[in-house]
């Protein structure tokens, strides 16, 4: 699947990230920045739960460190979408990727499985994917005394990985 | 056929191509850089403030924060020093056997990776710290 256009303009586009990393989801919202998006709302697992009145176009979510709480959150969008109209696509961004998360997210609605850390150029092909036609909604001791001496340090860190390795 | 909510937003008038837009992002996420960096010394800073008795919640928090924030400024070998953190810290959450030894020990390793950064050959902690995580995963004690 490659990219399907010439040019878009995401500035009205509404995005939700959630993210408990503020600064993972602060990189993120730079990055969206520069791809156009203007209207980014960013909120926690547990704030994403219980707050609406936004009703985005895109959703980027990392479910860790709560995954039930991120896949109710996908979940529950997807029970919201209006039948037969065009659904809001979801990008579950992530450190972990098992199987087993990959099949259950999928299965709540995600669309897109991105492992962190990511290129923007691959955030940009997934949202881009999702505008082609053929996108159907499945997705694919002491620290300070070691600081003064780091030779001593590093040596220290080898003879104690090699003791609890034996 | 519509594809998703976003298809309305192609092929407007006064759009950007994928060019412009790769490039303004990579101007915006390497202008954040500074920022990643500070947030990359706090959280291995509360690991090392937490010690050896640090839980496991935390521990794989501030490891995954400084995983995916080193990857995504190409900071190699703090990378996968956290990487070894994540995978032993799941490893060992997963069996129900904290080794706080263990733990304990990556993370003056990453400690001491973050202060020399991918200058120094550091692999001969990357492996080790690989083989214990990999101990971890196989159940064996410490």
């Amino acid at each position: 699947m490659g990219r399907q256009a010439n040019t878009f303009k995401f500035q009205e586009a509404g995005v939700l990230i959630v993210d408990e990393n503020a600064g993972f989801m602060d990189l993120t919202a730079q990055i969206l920045l520069g791809f156009g998006f203007r209207k980014l709302e960013r909120r926690g697992l547990k704030q994403a739960e219980v707050r609406s009145g936004f009703d985005p176009d895109l959703i980027i979510l990392d479910p860790f460190p709560d995954v039930d709480a991120g896949l109710r959150l996908i979940e529950d969008h997807r029970k919201r979408q209006t039948p037969g109209s065009p659904p809001a696509v979801v990008i579950v961004v992530t450190g972990h990727t098992p199987r087993p998360l990959i099949e259950k997210v999928r299965r709540v609605g995600a669309d897109y499985i991105v492992a962190k850390p990511f290129s923007p150029n691959t955030l940009l092909d997934r949202i881009l994917w999702s505008t082609s036609s053929v996108f159907s909604n499945v997705a694919s001791s002491d620290l300070d005394d070691c600081e003064t001496d780091d030779t001593a340090y590093k040596s220290s860190i080898q003879c104690a990985t090699a003791a609890l390795l034996q | 056929m519509t594809a998703s909510r976003l298809t309305r937003f192609m092929d407007l008038p006064g759009g950007i191509d994928i060019r412009t837009a790769l490039a303004r992002a990579q101007a915006n996420a390497e202008a954040y850089r500074g920022s990643a960096i500070e947030l990359i010394d706090q959280a291995i800073d509360a690991l090392i403030a937490a010690g050896e008795d640090v839980d496991a919640t935390t521990a794989a928090r501030l490891a995954e924060s400084v995983r995916s924030l080193a990857g995504m400024f190409e900071l190699s070998t703090l990378e996968q020093s956290a990487t070894a953190l994540c995978d032993m810290i799941r490893a060992l959450s997963e069996r129900g056997a904290w080794d706080s030894r263990a733990v304990w020990l990556n993370v003056r390793a990453l400690k001491i990776i973050r202060q020399h950064g991918d200058s120094e050959n550091l692999q001969e902690i990357l492996e080790g710290l690989r083989r214990l995580g990999a101990k971890a995963a196989a159940g064996r004690q410490a």
